[in-house]
């Protein structure tokens, strides 16, 4: 069964990997040959700008479209307990996120490494770009599980960025650097952060507290993935 | 209630959540900002955050508030519940288009006025009008056609991709195709659309501008004067037409009840395939593809870092004249000058590192560093180049080309390049010659055994005897080089202009030598030239000219041909630094890289080549005896030229 779960998640997130991959891997590849910017911006904006396209496309899909379309109630019927399910879609939705941004980074490998920047300094921002977009599916995952349509799901998820945006510019602007060096942790960009900072003391910390984070948003979700909740009017 | 009171009021119900999220971003963050300034102690208001949300999100929002008022009301169900009612389906349409369109307005029109009232700073106003007489018909231009989307749509979600790809392309499209540059929200706001101007300060500016440029005198203001730009009418005109005709295609999809099937993955795969579509655009204008031969890391002793300040090179030969920086947080600063010699067709091609003493640090700051040293193949165990010393000058009413500098001390320096006998040997004073000072350019060419130096407008002419050391043989006092008109910036040729230009004197030289000598040593105008073509670089533009005439050791040229620069490469900041024209091709070194242009034809100028290295800092480009191009950088770059094909 969960192999059937497993390809019915494939056939429905398939074209988004494919999405990814096209638009990402074409970014890098016309970037990285054309040399309008430096390589490491090509390589940054690839794997910021992908981990939070894909976090968007796969997190607006994965549950509230079961619900828009009124299949939930059909697939928790299912002789498998619920988490089991809102496991799977969990594993292909961080699959589809992190699809592309590897691709981008074999693909700049390939292309740049020893160029401008060591195989290293490729590998590593695009590593935190991996992080950074499953902790950014978790996190819109777990705020936008009983939305009864994608276009709420995908509000919520820009919703949840924006607010920890504010946050941070608001601690920035207050010029208290709360958020800053360990205490960043605790956002959703904390590893990225660090990765593009190579700020690699603080890092197993901050890897450390996102897992507890994620754990505790996807325990959330998966108790209330179980239930039925609201559906579209 | 009237209808028309009801459905204003049933419109204020749905919509204000808008305006109170609207307020919360466009004017609370600003105002967040603000007193974050104001306790650190900038001043209340201090910052941009106003203009930068309005340019940021001000398009975005107007598709969330289009897409939020259309969507919802025309559902099934609710569409037929409203064919029911007794109101004109026009009216109701109008009704939610306008209401949406003032929300829309009031969120990001207060916060620039009101920032407007509070800031006073005459360049400040200039930004906050720019944004206000252009980016705003920009908002509503992408709202009434958001409004279209959702009309036929009427899937929120799909409504807002489906926007804000069409909202991508009227941003940035007409900034990146050039032949609708007049068209681009950006370009108009750069060239300051609409100032009021006190009239005896009315400025020429840039020919280019000045020309779309129309002047309205203020009846009830004597000395003030309204300037604004012809194409922000055109482009007023535009947005308004565009927005009336959404509007109306939009009245007629809801009164037939028009409906776009749109699905999931064709909204996704328009947005991607027009962000990729512009990116491309951006790709074909600046790609690089000269082919890159070889590279060669220059190694200096010092592991700290370093840039090439200048060159001086036969091509495969010459020396390099190297800024040590300092570190940390002082890493723009100078630590020490240097020369490295090389020899490309060596095992190991560069020699040792010479390091100058210490006092010769003003030499080599400027930006432009072309001229700064000269070196022959004749006599490669010697290079010269000009000490000189700056002071700040206190006098009042005094203004230099940078400022409060003037040029206190000058010294040509001969530098011995021999294994064994390395360092400055030999000194000439030129300040005695010296009398207005406060041009602070200098720059040197070399030409067989004579090197002319320009310092402060006059001219040095030196004989470099066999010893190696240069003999003053000449000052002329006249100011020669190139002055006169700047070229013409005209794109429609209606006006061909020319520059006049000093020759140095004759002294067994050909006219071509003679020009090409003065055009190298031309102050900060980028020029070169072939023969009697003469190529001058600019941020805005690249001119050809022909010699004309000569009368009195001044020689006209006439322009042309005319390049304007694309509006992609202004906004990319390619502010040329160096040219050389060989076959019939200009060789333009900026901030990007090196561009090629075909210049065999001068009246029509082709770009055809570019080589980018965007991690490096280019500082100097030579040609090769072998026909490739040396571009200097933090690496020594040997680059193939482009395959012609004419």
């Amino acid at each position: 069964m969960i192999k059937a779960l497993f390809w019915k998640e494939w056939c429905e997130q398939r074209w988004k990997l494919a999405y990814g991959c096209v638009l990402l891997m074409g970014f890098v590849a016309v970037g990285l040959r054309s040399r309008i910017v430096q390589d490491e911006v090509i390589v940054v904006f690839a794997a910021a700008g992908g981990s939070i396209l894909m976090a968007l496309l796969v997190g607006m899909g994965l549950v509230a479209a079961e619900r828009s379309d009124g299949s939930l109630g059909m697939l928790l019927a299912l002789p498998v307990s619920s988490w089991k399910i809102f496991a799977v879609k969990m594993a292909m939705g961080a699959l589809v996120c992190v699809g592309p941004i590897a691709g981008c980074m074999l693909l700049s490998l390939v292309m740049a490494a020893g160029r401008e920047m060591s195989a290293t300094r490729i590998i590593v921002p695009c590593l935190g770009g991996v992080a950074f977009g499953i902790v950014m599916l978790v996190w819109m995952v777990a705020f936008s599980i009983r939305q009864p349509s994608e276009a709420r799901a995908g509000l919520v998820g820009i919703a949840v960025f924006m607010v920890w945006v504010f946050i941070i510019s608001l601690d920035e602007i207050s010029g208290g650097g709360l958020l800053s060096g360990s205490s960043l942790a605790i956002t959703p960009f904390g590893i990225f952060d660090c990765t593009l900072d190579r700020n690699y003391d603080i890092l197993p910390d901050v890897i450390q507290v996102q897992l507890a984070i994620g754990t505790c948003l996807l325990v959330w979700a998966a108790h209330r993935f179980g239930k039925l909740g609201r559906v579209k009017e | 209630m009237k209808s028309g009171a009801a459905l204003l009021w049933k419109e204020w119900r749905e919509i204000r959540w808008f305006l109170v999220a609207g307020a919360a971003i466009f004017i609370g963050w600003p105002l967040l900002e603000a007193v974050g300034n104001y306790r650190l102690g900038r001043g209340f208001y201090s910052a941009d955050m106003p203009e930068a949300i309005a340019l940021l999100l001000g398009g975005p929002f107007a598709i969330l508030v289009a897409v939020g008022v259309t969507c919802r009301d025309l559902k099934e169900e609710i569409m037929c519940f409203w064919q029911s009612r007794p109101v004109s389906i026009r009216r109701w349409a109008a009704t939610k288009y306008l209401t949406g369109l003032a929300v829309v307005l009031a969120v990001l029109c207060v916060p620039l006025v009101m920032k407007i009232f509070i800031m006073r700073a005459e360049h400040e106003l200039g930004q906050l009008s720019s944004i206000l007489t252009c980016h705003t018909f920009t908002v509503i231009l992408i709202y009434s056609i958001s409004f279209l989307a959702g009309c036929l749509i009427r899937t929120p979600v799909y409504a807002v991709i489906f926007s804000g790809a069409l909202a991508l392309l009227v941003y940035f499209l007409p900034i990146l195709a050039p032949p609708l540059e007049s068209f681009s929200v950006f370009n108009i706001m750069i060239q300051s659309p609409v100032v009021v101007v006190q009239l005896s300060k009315l400025a020429q500016g840039d020919p280019w501008i000045a020309e779309k440029m129309r002047v309205v005198k203020i009846p009830w203001a004597d000395d003030l004067v309204l300037c604004y730009n012809i194409d922000l009418l055109r482009y007023i005109a535009f947005a308004l037409v565009g927005s009336f005709a959404a509007v109306v295609i939009a009245g007629i999809a809801v009164k037939r009840n028009w409906r776009l099937k749109v699905g999931q993955k064709l909204m996704f795969w328009l947005l991607g395939g027009v962000g990729m579509f512009l990116f491309l655009t951006v790709v074909f204008q600046l790609r690089s593809n000269l082919e890159c031969i070889r590279q060669i890391p220059i190694k200096t002793a010092s592991e700290k870092g370093f840039d090439v300040a200048a060159i001086a090179s036969d091509g495969d030969k010459g020396v390099l004249l190297l800024r040590g920086r300092k570190t940390g947080y002082d890493a723009n600063e100078t630590a020490y000058n240097s020369l490295m010699t090389f020899d490309l067709s060596a095992k190991e091609p560069f020699g040792e590192e010479i390091v100058l003493p210490q006092d010769l640090k003003s030499t080599v700051w400027q930006l432009v560093n072309r001229g700064k040293i000269v070196w022959s193949a004749k006599n490669p165990q010697w290079a010269y180049l000009i000490k000189a010393l700056l002071s700040e000058d206190k006098t009042d009413g005094i203004m230099t080309e940078m400022g409060k500098w003037k040029l206190d001390r000058a010294e040509m320096l001969t530098v011995s390049l021999d294994a064994g006998a390395v360092g400055v040997v030999d000194k000439l004073d030129l300040s005695p010659y010296l009398e207005d000072r406060t041009t602070l350019w200098h720059s040197l060419y070399m030409l067989n055994s004579t090197i002319y130096a320009s310092v402060s407008d006059k001219l040095f002419i030196f004989d470099v005897g066999t010893d190696g050391r240069p003999v003053l043989r000449k000052v002329i006092k006249e100011r020669y080089g190139v002055y006169g008109g700047d070229g013409v910036r005209d794109v429609s040729e209606r006006v061909r202009a020319g520059i006049s230009v000093r020759l140095v004197p004759a002294e067994g030289l050909n006219l071509e030598e003679r020009l090409k000598i003065t055009v190298e040593l031309s102050g900060y105008r980028v020029m070169a030239s072939d023969g009697n073509i003469v190529v001058e670089a600019t941020g805005d533009f690249l001119g050809t000219y022909r010699l004309k005439e000569v009368r009195d050791d001044i020689a006209t040229l006439e322009m042309i041909g005319y390049r304007r620069s694309t509006p992609l490469e202004r906004f990319m900041g390619t502010f040329p630094r160096q040219v050389f024209v060989r076959d019939g091709l200009a060789y333009v070194l900026g901030g990007l890289g090196v561009t090629v242009y075909d210049v065999r034809q001068p009246q029509q100028i082709r770009r055809i080549g570019h080589y980018a290295a965007p991690s490096e800092s280019l500082r100097a480009i030579v040609p090769m005896p072998d026909g490739n191009i040396l571009v200097v950088g933090n690496k020594l770059h040997i680059v193939a030229p482009p395959k012609m094909r004419r």
